[in-house]
C-alpha cells in the first residue's frame, strides 16, 4: 500500500510541475502581448509581382456551405491568370459535386477534383489536389470559411520571405451569438490567436499552422512527402516538418476570415476529440525528429516541445483530479510540506489557476470586447469539457500506436441556415 | 437548519462569479462576431480614391453651381463647391471643399478641412492642410503640415521640411525633398531630392507644370538604362528553383554573431543566415536574402530578389536591388540606391523607421509604423 501511496504522491507532484510550467507559458505569451514588441506582418507589402496561387478546399457533403465559399473566392483580388481554385468533392453523397460542377462550367479557374474511390480525408485529398496544380503557393480553408476579397493576396505576400515555408491567419467565429458553446469558443479562439499565435510569432518560437486560412508552399511540401494520410491533423504535421527541416511558420493577425463554430456539444466533443488524437499522433512521429534538429536553437525546442505535449497536459491533469480525490480519501494528502510549499500551493491557486482566464481575457480586451469578457467564469464548463475529449483522443491515438490501426476522417457538421449566408 | 443555510450560503457564494456571464449570455449585447471588413484590399491611394467616392456620389452628378451645399458625407457637412480657388496669407478653409478646377494657397494657410481638387493644386510654404485628393499634379511648399493623407492622380512634388502626415500617394512620379517627414509614401516613382525650387503661385503656371518635372538629367546615370534591361533578361533567373543555405563558404565567418560577404561575390541562391551580415561593395545576388540580425549591404550592390531582415538594414549607395525590402528594424537607404523597376510595384517596409539618402529611387511603396525622414 506504502509504494502505492508513494506513487500516487509521485505522480501529482509530477502533474502539478507539467501545469505550472503550462502556467509559466501562458503568463510569458500573454506579457508579450500586452507589453513586449510586436512582429508585424508581410501584409503592407505592395507587389506587382505575386506567386501562383492554388486554393484548395476539402468538401465532404457540404451543400450547406460550398456556395458561400465558392462566391467569396470568385469576387477575391488576385490576378486571374495565377490563380486556380480547387474543391476537392471528397466522397460526398449530398449535391456537393453538382454545385462544384456548375460553377465550373462557369469559371475557368475553378477545377473541381472529384475524389470517389481513393481514401477519404482532408490528408489523402490535400495530396490528390497538390498534383494537379503547378502553382508555387497553396492556400487551404475549409468549406465553411468566407475568406474577404483580399486575403488571398495577404496570405500569398508572405512567401516573398524565403524562408517562410507556411502561414496561418486568423480564425474568428461568425456565429458567435447562437449559444452558450460559440460564445465559449468565440473567447477560445480570441486568446489561441490573438495572443498566443502572436506571442509565438513575437517571440521567434512556432506559430501554428491551421490547417485553413492559410497557405504553404507546394515544392517544399510535396518535397517533404505530402500529408501523411494516417494523421488527423495535417495542419500540425505539416508545422513540424517545416520547423525540423528549417522552414519558417509564420503568423498573420490580420489576416482574419470568418468560420462556422460548432453549435452543438456533441460536434463540438467529436472535433476536439480529432484534433487531440491527431496532434497526439503528430507528437510520437515528431518527438525525437524534434529534439534531434539542427535547424532549431533551444528556445523553439523547448516551445516545440510544450506545443506537442499541449493536448497531453488535458490527460495529465485529468489523472491529477483522481489521484488527489484517492489520496484525500485514503489521508494522505501531506505530500510535502512547510512554509515555502505553502506559500507555493497558494501562489498557484490565486494565479496560476488564472493564467488561461487571463490570456483569454487579455486577447478579448485586445479585440475591444467590452461585455464579453464578463463571460470568462464561464469557461469553466468548457474547460472541463475539453479536458475529457481531449483526454478521450489521447488515449484513441496511443490505441492507434499500439494496434496500428486506420485513423478515418470525422467531418465537422455545418449548421449554416439561408439566413447566415456569407 | 444550520447546515441548510451553509449549503445555501455556499452555493450563492458559488454562483456569483457566473452572474455577469448569464447576464451577458441573455441579454446578448456584446455577442456580435468580430468585425472583417470583407471587401478589404490593400491598395496604397485607399484615402484618395475612397474620398473620391465619397464626393463625386454625394455631389458630381448634381449641378456644380458656385456656393455652398450640405451633404451627407460620414455626417452632414457644409461643402463649398467652387470653380477654382486661391487663398491668401492668413485665411482659414473651414470647410469641405470641392474644386471644379485648379487650387492655389499662399503661405501659411490653414485648412482645417478636406479639399477635392479636379484640376491641379499648389500650396503654399507654412501651410496646414488636413487632407487633399487631387485629380492633377500637387506641388506642396516648404514647411507645411499635412495632418492626415494628400493624394493626387498626376505627380506630387514636395518641397523640404514638409510633415506628410499618414499618407502621401499618387499614380504618377513623387518627388520629395530633404528633411521632410512620412508614414507611407506611394509613387511611380518616388524620388528623393536635395530641393525643389519654389513655383509662382499662378494658376496658369500650375497647369503647365506636368511637362516641366525635372527628370534626372541624364536618367539614371548610376545604374541607368542598361540596369533595367539587365533585369529583364533575368527574369528566368527569378524563376529559380529556391534552394535555402545556412551560410555557405562565400561569406566569411568572422565571429559567431557577424558574417562577411567578401567584394564582388555573385550567390546564385536564396541566402539565409542567422546573424549580423554585411555584404561587401560589388557584390550580385540573384535570389533574395535574409538576416536574423543587422544586414548591412555596402555600396554598388546588385540583388535580383527581396531583402528582408529581422533587425536593421542598411543600403549603400548606388546599389540596386529589383525586390522588396522588409525590416523588423529600421531601413536607411543612402544615396542613387534604385529599388524595383518601371512597370512594376515594390515595397520597402522598415516597422521602426526608415530614412532616405538623396535621389533614392523606389518604384512602388514606402511605409513605416515609426518616423520616416529623408535626410
Amino acid at each position: 500500500m506504502e509504494l502505492v501511496i508513494l506513487i500516487l504522491k509521485s505522480y501529482l507532484i509530477f502533474a502539478v510541475c507539467v501545469l505550472v510550467m503550462y502556467t509559466i507559458r501562458h503568463f510569458i505569451f500573454t506579457l508579450n502581448r500586452l507589453t513586449g514588441e510586436q512582429m508585424i506582418y508581410y501584409q503592407d507589402i505592395v507587389d506587382s509581382e505575386l506567386p501562383s496561387i492554388a486554393v484548395l478546399i476539402p468538401m465532404h457533403n457540404e451543400e450547406l456551405v460550398a456556395k458561400n465559399i465558392l462566391d467569396r473566392l470568385i469576387s477575391a483580388e488576385y490576378p486571374l491568370d495565377k490563380i486556380d481554385i480547387i474543391p476537392i468533392n471528397d466522397h460526398s453523397e449530398d449535391r456537393t459535386k453538382e454545385i462544384l460542377d456548375e460553377y465550373a462550367a462557369r469559371y475557368r479557374h475553378i477545377k473541381p477534383l472529384h475524389r470517389s474511390s481513393k481514401r477519404r480525408g482532408k490528408p489523402a485529398g490535400l495530396n490528390d489536389a497538390m498534383r494537379l496544380t503547378k502553382a508555387k503557393v497553396i492556400i487551404v480553408f475549409d468549406a465553411d470559411y468566407l475568406p474577404a476579397k483580399g486575403t488571398l493576396r495577404d496570405i500569398a505576400i508572405s512567401f516573398k520571405d524565403p524562408e517562410v515555408g507556411a502561414v496561418m491567419g486568423r480564425v474568428i467565429p461568425e456565429n458567435t451569438a447562437k449559444n452558450l458553446l460559440t460564445r465559449c469558443l468565440d473567447l477560445e479562439r480570441s486568446g489561441g490567436y490573438q495572443v498566443d499565435q502572436q506571442a509565438r510569432y513575437n517571440l521567434r518560437l512556432l506559430p501554428q499552422y491551421g490547417g485553413t486560412v492559410g497557405g504553404f508552399r507546394r515544392d517544399v511540401v510535396l518535397y517533404l512527402g505530402g500529408f501523411d494520410p494516417n494523421i488527423l491533423t495535417e495542419d500540425t504535421e505539416l508545422t513540424y516538418k517545416l520547423f525540423i527541416n528549417g522552414w519558417k511558420v509564420v503568423y498573420a493577425n490580420r489576416v482574419e476570415c470568418y468560420e462556422e463554430a460548432p453549435e452543438d456539444w456533441d460536434v463540438r466533443s467529436k472535433q476536439i476529440r480529432r484534433w487531440s488524437r491527431g496532434h497526439t499522433q503528430v507528437m510520437f512521429k515528431f518527438f525525437l525528429p524534434l529534439i534531434k534538429s539542427k535547424h532549431l536553437n533551444m528556445r523553439e525546442k523547448i516551445d516545440g516541445l510544450f506545443l506537442l505535449f499541449v493536448y497531453s497536459a488535458s490527460p495529465i491533469l485529468f489523472t491529477g483530479i483522481f489521484v488527489s480525490l484517492t489520496l484525500f480519501f485514503l489521508g494522505e494528502m501531506k505530500i510535502l510540506s512547510g512554509l515555502l510549499m505553502f506559500l507555493f500551493i497558494a501562489s498557484f491557486n490565486t494565479f496560476g489557476n488564472f493564467a488561461p482566464f487571463f490570456q483569454i481575457g487579455i486577447a478579448v480586451f485586445i479585440d475591444g470586447g467590452v461585455e464579453k469578457i464578463r463571460l470568462l467564469p464561464l469557461l469553466i464548463f468548457n474547460f472541463f469539457f475539453n479536458m475529457v475529449f481531449m483526454s478521450l483522443g489521447f488515449l484513441d491515438a496511443i490505441i492507434d500506436l499500439i494496434t496500428k490501426r486506420k485513423a478515418y476522417w470525422y467531418k465537422t457538421v455545418r449548421f449554416r441556415t439561408e439566413a447566415r449566408k456569407g | 437548519m444550520i447546515t441548510f443555510l451553509v449549503f445555501v450560503v455556499f452555493f450563492i457564494l458559488l454562483l456569483i462569479p457566473f452572474t455577469l456571464g448569464i447576464i451577458e449570455l441573455i441579454k446578448r449585447r456584446d455577442a456580435a462576431p468580430l468585425f472583417i471588413d470583407k471587401n478589404y484590399t490593400k491598395d496604397p491611394r485607399f484615402f484618395g480614391k475612397s474620398f473620391k467616392l465619397i464626393m463625386e456620389n454625394a455631389i458630381g452628378h448634381d449641378d456644380l453651381k458656385p456656393g455652398f451645399k450640405t451633404v451627407k458625407l460620414s455626417k452632414d457637412e457644409t461643402v463649398e463647391i467652387a470653380p477654382y480657388k486661391k487663398i491668401y496669407a492668413g485665411e482659414e478653409g473651414n470647410h469641405v471643399s470641392y474644386i471644379i478646377g485648379d487650387f492655389v494657397s499662399t503661405g501659411k494657410v490653414r485648412f482645417k478641412k478636406e479639399i477635392y481638387v479636379k484640376g491641379d493644386t499648389a500650396i503654399g510654404s507654412e501651410n496646414m492642410f488636413r487632407a487633399i485628393a487631387c485629380m492633377g499634379n500637387v506641388f506642396i511648399s516648404e514647411k507645411t503640415n499635412i495632418i492626415r493623407w494628400v493624394d493626387a492622380e498626376g505627380n506630387i512634388d514636395v518641397c523640404r521640411e514638409c510633415n506628410l502626415g499618414i499618407s502621401i500617394s499618387c499614380g504618377g512620379q513623387l518627388r520629395i525633398s530633404k528633411h521632410c517627414r512620412f508614414k507611407r509614401l506611394y509613387g511611380l516613382p518616388i524620388i528623393t531630392t536635395y530641393d525643389i525650387p519654389l513655383i509662382i503661385y499662378n494658376l496658369h503656371k500650375i497647369t503647365e507644370k506636368a511637362e516641366d518635372y525635372d527628370m534626372e538629367p541624364g536618367g539614371d546615370k548610376e545604374t541607368g538604362g542598361t540596369a533595367d534591361m539587365a533585369w529583364a533578361t533575368n527574369d528566368k533567373d527569378l524563376d529559380r528553383s529556391r534552394q535555402i543555405n545556412e551560410i555557405t563558404d562565400t561569406a566569411w565567418v568572422i565571429n559567431e554573431k557577424n558574417s562577411v560577404i567578401p567584394p564582388f561575390t555573385q550567390i546564385a541562391k536564396d541566402f539565409i543566415i542567422k546573424r549580423n551580415l554585411r555584404v561587401k561593395r560589388n557584390c550580385i545576388f540573384m535570389g533574395d536574402i535574409k538576416t536574423y540580425g543587422d544586414l548591412i549591404i555596402e555600396k554598388d550592390v546588385k540583388i535580383f530578389g527581396n531583402v528582408f531582415s529581422e533587425r536593421n538594414i542598411e543600403i549603400g549607395h548606388d546599389t540596386v536591388i529589383s525586390g522588396d525590402v522588409f525590416s523588423q528594424g529600421t531601413v536607411n537607404i543612402r544615396e542613387r540606391v534604385k529599388i524595383g523597376n518601371s512597370g512594376k510595384i515594390k515595397s520597402v517596409i522598415g516597422k521602426k523607421g526608415i530614412m532616405l539618402g538623396r535621389d533614392v529611387k523606389i518604384y512602388g511603396y514606402v511605409m513605416t509604423e515609426g518616423s520616416g525622414k529623408i535626410v
